[in-house]
């Protein structure tokens, strides 16, 4: 793959384009590392706003119609729903992890399976997210592993 | 639409993997007690028992993610609704009478033998399935530094 980066005074926003006769995997996690690495998300703390990195993200909960992401050690509340969030960081780190949490597979340390086909991630801050028997094959094939029919 | 094909592939797998061992410990259960041959009655019998497990084990189905203190409850729930339907079925099918100490204890060995059965195979799928998202997670996790 050949890569050409142009610096100029004259460039007022970067852009990136990618010429390629087809769009194949490789490509695109090239372009989910991009989207995610210019990610910035808005989250309220209290009355504080802040901008906070979408890599900086270990997952996002919906609680009672509000949607919060939780960073190492804060929890901040976001004006975006899940489906929002879904489809914008669609092919990255991020998985829907059950209806009601989205998380960041770079963030998490392991899993651990519980009873009937369910998992739990464990989180690099120590939390647990649990992963639901229904998006285990989303997240199985995030990481390269083919499902079993049964 | 996509929702009812998953609760339909759902039943349809559950059906099976029941079906195919209600066949074989009833063909032990009925070769053991009953005539030397497999009534052709019995695979309808073993249908409704295999439709009743498949309904039941949406039991553990839920929207939200389920807690392990609630799963337990769910998988005592299941196993004791599931003898009961199993056991009903067996007695209007004329398995055995309740009469019948060494019938009545093969037919509760063997619902153990396949609940076991079932529930270790689940459980060691689980723990594949877990080694294999860790190694593959370490070596996604390598891919981004």
């Amino acid at each position: 793959m050949k890569i050409t980066i142009e610096e100029s005074l004259a460039v007022e926003e970067p852009e990136v384009v990618l010429r390629c006769r087809e769009l194949d995997a490789p490509l695109r996690r090239v372009i989910a590392a991009v989207r995610l690495a210019n990610g910035k998300l808005i989250g309220k703390w209290e009355t504080e706003s802040h901008v906070i990195d979408a890599e900086e993200v270990y997952y996002f909960e919906s609680v009672d119609n509000k949607v919060f992401m939780c960073t190492e050690n804060q929890v901040y509340e976001t004006a975006l729903r899940l489906y929002e969030i879904e489809a914008r960081f669609e092919g990255t780190d991020f998985f829907r992890a059950s209806k009601s949490v989205i998380a960041n597979l770079a963030r998490i340390a392991g899993f651990q399976a519980a009873f009937n086909g369910r998992f739990e991630a464990r989180m690099q801050n120590g939390e647990k997210v649990v992963i639901s028997r229904q998006y285990v094959p989303v997240l199985k094939q995030k990481l390269g592993i083919k499902e079993r029919k049964i | 639409m996509k929702k009812q094909l998953f609760y339909i592939g759902k039943f349809l797998g559950f059906f099976t993997s029941v079906f195919t061992c209600v066949i074989v410990a009833s063909s032990i259960f009925i070769l053991k007690y009953s005539n030397p041959y497999l009534p052709l009655g019995l695979v309808v019998q073993a249908g409704i028992i295999a439709a009743a497990a498949a309904l039941l084990n949406f039991i553990y189905h839920s929207e939200r993610p389920i807690s392990k203190r609630s799963m337990t409850i769910r998988t005592l729930v299941h196993f004791v609704l599931l003898l009961s339907a199993v056991t009903g079925c067996a007695v209007c099918f004329r398995w055995f009478q309740f009469g019948n100490n060494g019938a009545a204890l093969t037919f509760f060995g063997l619902f153990i033998a396949v609940y076991a059965v079932l529930w270790t195979a689940n459980f060691m799928r689980d723990i594949m399935d877990e080694k294999m998202m860790n190694c593959r997670l370490r070596e996604y996790q390598a891919r981004l530094k």
